[in-house]
């Protein structure tokens, strides 16, 4: 049913909701309806990515791209990004431990 | 007859009067006598473990604690105990306060300390109140002489008994458990040499040491049977008692009447099956069937009771227990209570691999051993019960329900 969107992930943990990732989820559901009219987008929140200390943590899948420190700001350039052909962020990635980058991808893999 | 659970639940607090009729602190002038490598020897003897939970031999802290150099050394009693169901400890202060510390002011013998600290939860005011007027009557009758001894209050967070975050309260700061090394017995309280022991633990040592290693042996521990057994309560169980034995004969059953389908020894340990009802209660035969006695909290499923659900309530308390401080804790926590809650609400899912996968990350990471408690229920029932969470999945709710 998901057909090939692409997953668009927010963390919804402690460190990141408290950064404020459950705004930051709603600005970009809001700017995701405007701008992807072809959808091919999903939006969801995701428990924990265990990169607590780098939050908002945002993740990509299957792209496996794991944006981290995201603000506000960031925003217009990911919606950019997710609903054009455009590049991703790389000041926003590569920030997490590699093995947490790699469990998220395992976890997501099982369609966690 | 009971050795340790000398005082019926109904009971009033003992006083000093009738715990020195009881022959009270000859045990600690008897140690005192001898020798700190004596005493240690005959702790050695009794096999004497730590009844926190992790069951470390005693011997072997107090050791660690006596060979400590520093000019000040502390004991900390336990009392942090957070595990929901089990109040044998709180039960122990609040009946025989002058047995723990007659307990603790042998170990502070024999580890060379001079400060105890009694650190209990703030809400067993019974167990506080209790302690506070024992410290006062035995401070004041000389049998503690030149031993300063305080309470400090435990907030009710779950974490706060961990022992390390024990000594953050007691320093006035979070409950927040330290990384280690270094160990308690290095570096505790204040930096200095502590050993941190559960108040059961210490409530076994007077008897130890007045009847001899022999008197406990096989050993016991106070098992903590919640309302899932027909006879709830506080149950001195002998070491080796089967499991069936527990629950047919010390808890009477279960409460439904019904056999059992899984034993869980406490809420960190992992699920047994009804096949291993035959296994003695003992750390490694609990261990080789692949659990831990834990601080013996005891709850029992019956049959028709779903495994799926009960997982959900325990991951959920784990995640709303851990403290914050480890994104690996935070991480792993949250990923299993949706798990369950995905499992629950009968999504199908790939569940048993993403608990396996997420536990085999973040074992071994963080400051405590919070990490593998949330993980051992949870990885259990997905492993012995794999039928209840197809019986969710197809249907989209409890099969029991």
């Amino acid at each position: 049913m998901e057909g090939k969107k692409r997953l668009v992930y927010v963390c919804e943990g402690g460190d990141c909701s408290e950064r404020g990732s459950i705004e930051l989820h709603a600005e970009l559901a809001d700017a995701l309806h405007e701008k992807d009219g072809a959808g091919k987008n999903r939006l969801r929140k995701y428990p924990c990515f265990g990169g607590c200390e780098h939050g908002i943590n945002v993740v990509l899948f299957p792209d496996k791209v794991f944006y981290s420190q995201v603000k506000m700001a960031d925003l217009p350039e990911i919606v950019e990004h997710l609903t054009g052909d455009g590049q991703p962020l790389e000041r926003l990635t590569g920030k997490v431990a590699k093995d947490v980058e790699q469990i998220v991808w395992d976890l997501l893999d099982t369609g966690f | 007859m009971a050795l340790l659970l000398t005082r019926p639940e109904g009971a009033t607090t003992e006083s000093l009067a009738e715990h020195l009729a009881a022959g009270g602190y000859e045990a600690l002038a008897k140690a005192r006598a001898g020798s700190q490598e004596e005493l240690i020897a005959l702790v050695r003897d009794s096999d004497l473990r730590g009844r926190g939970g992790a069951g470390f031999p005693v011997a072997r802290k107090w050791e660690i604690g006596r060979a400590a150099l520093a000019e000040t050394k502390h004991v900390v009693v336990n009392g942090g105990e957070h595990e929901p169901g089990s109040r044998k400890d709180r039960f122990l202060v609040a009946k025989t306060p002058h047995k723990v510390l007659e307990g603790a002011a042998i170990c502070a013998y024999a580890t060379g300390a001079t400060s105890i600290v009694l650190y209990l939860i703030e809400d067993m005011t019974d167990a506080i109140d209790a302690a506070r007027k024992a410290i006062d009557e035995a401070t004041a009758s000389g049998h503690l002489a030149g031993l300063s001894i305080r309470v400090a209050l435990a907030p009710t967070t779950y974490v706060a008994g961990e022992e390390t975050a024990a000594l953050e309260v007691i320093e006035g700061r979070k409950p927040w458990p330290r990384k280690k090394p270094p160990y308690p017995g290095q570096a505790g309280l204040y930096g200095q040499p502590t050993t941190v022991q559960n108040v059961e633990t210490l409530a076994w040592i007077p008897g130890i040491v007045t009847h001899g290693a022999a008197w406990f042996k096989p050993g016991a521990m106070l098992c903590t049977l919640d309302d899932s057994f027909a006879r709830p309560g506080i149950h001195e169980v002998p070491l080796g008692t089967t499991l069936r034995a527990l629950v047919d004969e010390i808890g009477g059953g279960t409460r439904g009447g019904r056999p059992v389908k899984a034993l869980l020894p406490a809420l960190s340990s992992a699920f047994l099956p009804a096949s291993a009802l035959d296994t003695p209660m003992t750390h490694e035969a609990i261990r080789a069937a692949g659990s831990n006695l834990g601080c013996g909290g005891f709850s029992v499923i019956e049959e028709g009771a779903c495994i799926v659900e009960r997982a959900a309530q325990i991951a959920d308390f784990f995640k709303a227990s851990q403290c914050g401080q480890c994104p690996p804790c935070r991480m792993e926590t949250a990923t299993i209570a949706t798990v369950f809650q995905r499992a629950a609400a009968g999504e199908p899912g790939e569940y048993a691999a993403q608990v396996e996968k997420i536990a085999a990350f973040t074992k071994g990471k963080g400051n405590c051993s919070l990490i593998e408690m949330a993980a051992a229920p949870a990885l259990s029932a997905l492993r012995l019960f794999p039928g209840d969470f197809d019986a969710h999945a197809k249907t989209g709710r409890c099969p029991t329900a």
